[in-house]
Order: C-alpha cells, then structure tokens, then sequence
C-alpha cells in the first residue's frame, strides 16, 4: 500500500463537493492508488450525503449502513471506471441506489398490504412540512413495504419512469405503477394520522 | 383525492431532497476491514497465475532433474563396463604382446641360426636378408628358403600372419609403399577365432583369396576396415631393422578381432539388478486440507461474488481413501492408477437466507455456496413468499467425488527405503454434493438438507504433484507416506456468478504389496 499523504480535506469542500471539482480529482486519483487515508476523506467528503439516500431506500438505520458500506466498496473497487466526465456525486448515488437495489432484490420483494381505500381528507403541503419533521417524513417511507418504498424512491427522488424501475426490479410496468400508487395512499394516510396526533397534541396542549 | 395524492410526492420530495445524516463510526471500520481484505485477495490473485507458472515449472524442473539422474546412473552403470573393456583389450595386448615378440624375434633367430652363420653375422646376415627381401625382387631362393620358417613359427604361436610371407619392394597394392601384406592361399590365412555372432561378419571381411601372378610372392591383405596399420616408410635397405618387422608384428597383434570374443567373455562381469515385480496394489487413506480458488464470473449486482464466499466460507476437515495400483516400467519410473474416493467439506458462517424462486417457480430458501445454489423448504415454513427470510446456522457444504488418478512416479531406492516424485491427472466424477443447515426462525429450529446443488459439473480435472516415502517392511509389503496436492484446472461448476476451483493437500498413507 502507498504512503499516507496528508490531503486536506477542508470545510468548504464538505460544505459543497462539486464547487472543488479539482481537489475531488486529486482525492480520487490518491483514491485509485489506494491511499487509506485519501479514500477515509473520500468517505467523509460524501457519507453524509449519501447515507441520507440510503435511508430512504433502507427499512431502518441499520439496513442504510450496510447499504452505504457496500455503496462505499463498490465505489472504491470501481473508481477506475469514472471517467471524469460527469458529476461524482452522481456516480456516487447511482452506486449507493444500485446496491439497495441490490439487497432488495437479494432479499424481500412481495409483500401484500391492504390498502384501505377510505376517504382521505386533503392536505397542505407547507402546513403538513411546518409540524412534522424529516424524520417523521423518513420514518414514514421506511415503514413502507419494501417493494412500494423501492418503487417511490426510484420514481420520486432518483427520477426514474416506470419502464426503467420494471427493468431494474425485475417487475412488470403495471407491477411499478400499481405499488407506486399504493405507496402514495400508505404514505398519504401516515401524513393524515401525523397530522392528527400532531393536531391532539396542540389542542391537549 | 387524486390530487392529495400528487401533493404528497411533492411533500415527501420537498421534504427529503437534500437529506443528510452522519452514519455510525462502525460504518468506516466495516468498509477499511473489506478493502484490506480486498487489497489482500487482489495480491493473491495477481500472483495466482504467477503462483501456477511456478508450480508448472517445479514439476518440469523436477521431471528435468530426474531424467538427468537417470542418465547419469545410466553412465555410472556403462563405465565399470568401459573400463572392463579397455582393461582388457589391454590385458589382451599383454598377453599377446610376449609371446608374439618372441617367437617373432626367435623366429627371426632361428632363420639366422639356420644360415648357419656367427651370431652376429647371422643378425647382420638377417639385415641382409630383409634388405634382400625389400630391395631384391623375386629372390626367390633367399626369399623361400629364408622366411618359410619363420612363418611356420608364427603360425604355431597363433600370429595373425599367413605361414608364408613375402616382402616385397612392390606391394601390390600400395602405390605409396606403404606396407600391404597380401593373402596367398586361403587354407594358409590364419585369425584369431572370432566370436559366434561375428562370424557373419567374419566371412564378409575375410580377404579375398588371389591366386597371386607371381606364385611365389604370398601374403594377406588384411581387410583395411578392419585394421589400418600404420604407414610403414619403405625405407632403404640398410635402414630396415628387427624393429621394423617387430612393428609389423604389432599390427597384427591390435587386430580388432581379438576384442569382440573378450568383452563376451567378461559380460558375465556386468551388473544386473533383480527386477521389481511389476504390479502393485494397495489401499490408502489421507486427512485432506481443502482450499479453493474463486472466481467472479458474473458481476452483476446482487450476484454473490468470490469475495463475498471467500469472507464466508472455510475449508474443514476433508479425507480421501481407495485403492491404487501401481506399474513398474522399469527400476525407476512407475505408472500409478486407482479409484478414490473424496470428501470434500467446506463450512459456512450463520446467515441469514430468504426465499427465491427456484427453476421450477417453486418458493423456496435459497442457500448459496461457493459450489452452486441449493434450495431447502422446512417444516415450520413450508409455504413462504418471496423475501422472506430464515436465520441459519451451522451451514455445511460437502462434495463427493469418485475420482481415477493417473499418475508418474520416479523412484530413488536406497535399501527398504525408497523416496519418490510423483505427477500426475486425475478425472473427478462428482458422486453427491450436499447443503445441511439447521435454521431458526422463532423458538423453532430445524435441521435441513439438500442434495440438489444448483451449477455443479458431472465432471472436472485436476492435477497432481508431490513426494513419497515408502518403507519395504515385510517382503512385498510396504507402508508409505506421500504429501500432495490435487488443484482443480476446470471449474467445479457452471452457469454460476462464481465460479470454483477447489484443491486439497493431502497426507497419504497406504500400504502396498508387490503382485507379480
């Protein structure tokens, strides 16, 4: 292994990565020469952003990191593949997506829900993001059966059409479009119970 | 509703997009633990290859060593032989060497002595004569009165010249003057007697018997392929000596014809070894130590990959046992064969498996091996749906093989000792692969098994290299030892993301018994 050389890793590269596209470039080439300690800044430059996304494809935190440490060693194992040509950051998340895709399909995927198809009353976006926070928002896509939660990660946050997510999961388009659906309904009623809980508190209080 | 239901991605959109969290520490150390491990696995395999060519090499090298050995002991055994030969092509000498001198020289005496002149007249007398021989031709009453003797005695002390020889200053065949002896009369011609099987050969380089045009100049030719004497100056008459006809002498005696019937006399001498028998059969028994090579052969996310079973998978006590038979070609080099039968047992860590389905579209959980999938169905989960999962535990993987070795052994015997290289093939019939694991799901558990593994070859190769001990204790009954190696060179499966090359060291202990 090569010598530890001792990279900077300032705050305003963790603050934002791709304004010091020139540094990220000598950290990754230290990177392909297996420096340990310019792959450590490497990790650190981009965990956090990272383990963010693998929250929201995880059931829990604890299924996030084992996505994220796969996410890392495949990004590690397979930096000599960037080209430099777009967005590491990018390359990076398509890793960390690819390996929750990954273990879903190494693992669960159908699970039948019942979706109760009651009237649901209609929300506010602003007043629901006012009383509830990221992590109620979190723990409502991590409670979703995987195979939805798969589905409304791709479509919503990764920007994948339908076509894409069938090829990728290994399900019909129909498959992609009904669980997305049903996603949104669970989701939509967990928001509503927040809401209401949220709503008893402040009246109690 | 329909329109809630839109807001609501945009909700969650607006709500996570961007959303940063710091994982555990654990998480790091997780990923430093894999790359070193990694960075290990890349240095085995980058001297994989390399760790082969050597191994390939070794045994050439080995192979090399022995036939050198080999052709040296050769060389040792043919010298002794050489040096008999010499020894007694030169005792051969010795013992003619005398005796010929003398009667040559007393016949030479005696021809003087029949002059009836002095001594020393008679020597000068002799002079005379030869110069009279060379230099007078068709002189013929010195010529016949004087060597007719001479030849007599000669041939009564089994000299190698005709009875009657004459010297003449015009050799009939040597335009250059030197020296031909020519045969006159074929019952005259006198050799040594050769050997049985040279007398073909024999009767080819007898010389031709002429009947001369000049009846009165006898002699023998001998045969030039046979004996090349040496060029003979014609020299003037006063410079012709006793020495001379000595030398000439001396040519008959190193005919070639003398060796042959010596060296068949002194074969008795040669050195034979008893030989080996040539068959032997025994039985053998041998701990093993298995080990495998993986490689990636589908990288695909979510396949299971060689890094991931070399982290999970370890080699546990493995055995062999069966029967060889072994055939000597010759003192050193043997051929040996067999039927063996392997048991190799890997072991895998606890984890956690899930339902898959299978090629069927049956549901079932799915165990992945090194070797291939295999799938199991226990009791308490008899009718699982896709992802669903188990928790396992004392997972172990065996393979089975009937395999038939053909192998080549050089040995080095000192006493009941003997040590031996071997090299060799061996084709592997795959008898059973099995997967028994017990799983856990609750308060129940459950021991289960498959003997259906998912990309296993019916047939693979592998290779042989290693050394042996044997001890002959008891007549034809020896006990031996032999660690060595047996390493796939085709896959083990197919159709499998990774694919395996398993080996063993083996420790090999068998008894044998000579046949016939």
């Amino acid at each position: 292994m090569s010598e530890p050389t001792n990279f900077a890793v300032t705050a305003t590269m963790f603050t934002n990565p791709t304004e010091h596209l020139e540094e990220t470039r000598q950290l990754i080439k230290l990177c392909l020469a297996e420096d340990r300690n310019a792959q450590r800044n490497l990790y650190d430059l981009f965990a956090p952003k990272m383990f963010g996304v693998c929250l929201r494809y995880a059931k829990n935190r604890e299924e996030a990191e084992d996505i994220m440490q796969e996410g890392f060693i495949q990004v590690f194992k397979s930096l000599h593949n960037f080209k430099f040509s777009g967005s590491f950051e990018g390359w990076v998340r398509k890793i960390m997506v690819y390996c929750a895709i990954a273990k879903y399909r190494g693992k669960s995927k159908l699970h039948s829900v019942l979706i109760d198809t009651e009237e649901i009353a209609t929300l506010d976006n602003e007043e629901v993001l006012s009383r509830l926070g990221k992590k109620e928002l979190l723990k409502m896509v991590q409670d979703l059966p995987p195979a939805y939660r798969m589905v409304f990660n791709l479509y919503v946050f990764d920007g994948l059409k339908h076509r894409e997510i069938a090829q990728e999961l290994g399900i019909s388009e129909g498959t992609s479009k009904s669980n997305f659906h049903d996603a949104k309904v669970i989701l939509q009623r967990a928001v509503i119970d927040s809401m209401k809980i949220a709503n008893q508190k402040s009246t109690n209080g | 509703m329909d329109k809630n239901l839109h807001n609501i991605e945009d909700l969650f959109k607006k709500g996570l997009e961007g959303n940063e969290e710091s994982p555990s520490e654990e998480v790091w150390n997780a990923i430093d633990q894999s790359l070193e491990k990694a960075n290990n696995l890349k240095f085995k395999r980058k001297y994989y290859s390399l760790k082969r060519a050597t191994a390939v090499l070794i045994v050439a090298l080995a192979l090399l060593s022995i036939y050198i050995l080999k052709n040296q002991s050769q060389k040792q055994l043919e010298k002794p032989k050489k040096e008999n030969i010499t020894s007694n092509s030169q005792s051969l000498q010795k013992s003619n060497q005398p005796k010929s001198n003398n009667d040559t020289t007393e016949n030479i005496k005696e021809l003087a002595a029949e002059n009836t002149l002095p001594k020393n007249e008679n020597i000068e007398s002799k002079k005379t004569t030869d110069v009279d021989i060379v230099s007078a031709p068709k002189n013929a009453s010195v010529r016949n009165h004087q060597l007719n003797k001479p030849a007599e005695s000669l041939k009564s002390s089994s000299a190698i010249i005709s009875n009657t020889v004459n010297i003449s200053n015009k050799p009939a065949s040597n335009k250059k003057g030197n020296y031909a002896i020519k045969p006159a009369k074929k019952e005259r011609n006198i050799f040594i007697q050769p050997t049985k099987n040279k007398n073909k050969e024999l009767s080819k380089n007898k010389p031709n018997v002429t009947n001369s045009e000049e009846n009165d100049q006898i002699g023998f030719q001998l045969n030039k392929s046979l004996i090349t004497p040496p060029p003979v100056n014609f020299v003037p008459n006063e410079n012709v000596t006793l020495n001379s006809i000595e030398n000439l002498m001396d040519v008959t005696k190193i005919s070639p014809y003398t060796m042959p019937e010596r060296i068949t006399s002194n074969k008795t001498s040669t050195i034979h070894f008893p030989k080996p028998p040539r068959f032997t059969a025994g039985i053998f028994y041998s701990p093993n130590i298995p080990f495998s090579h993986l490689r990636d052969e589908d990288h695909h996310y979510g396949n299971p990959n060689s890094s991931e079973f070399e982290k999970k998978e370890s080699g546990t006590y493995s055995y062999s046992f069966g029967l060889s038979v072994g055939y000597q070609l010759n003192y050193k080099w043997s051929l040996q064969s067999g039927v063996t039968l392997s048991t190799i047992n890997m072991h895998l860590e606890p984890e956690k498996i899930y339902a898959e389905r299978d090629d069927q579209g049956a549901v079932k959980y799915t165990i992945n091996t090194s070797s291939g999938k295999g799938y199991i169905l226990p009791s308490f989960s008899s009718n699982p749906r896709v992802g669903d999962s188990l928790f396992t535990q004392n997972i172990k993987h065996s393979l089975k093989y009937t395999a038939i070795p053909l192998s080549v052994k050089y040995n080095l015997t000192n006493g009941r000792f003997s040590a031996n290289l071997l090299t060799g093939l061996s084709a592997n019939i795959l008898s059973t692969g099995k997967i028994s694991t017990e799983v856990k799901r609750g308060n129940e558990s459950e021991l289960d098994k498959t003997h259906d593994i998912h990309g296993l070859k019916t047939l693979y190769f592998s290779g042989i290299a290693g050394i042996g001990m044997n001890y002959n204790f008891y007549r034809n009954l020896s006990l031996s030892f032999s660690p060595t190696i047996n390493f796939a060179i085709d896959p083990i499966n197919k159709n499998v993301p990774v694919k395996s090359y398993p080996g063993t060291i083996n420790f090999q202990f068998s008894l044998k018994t000579s046949l016939f």
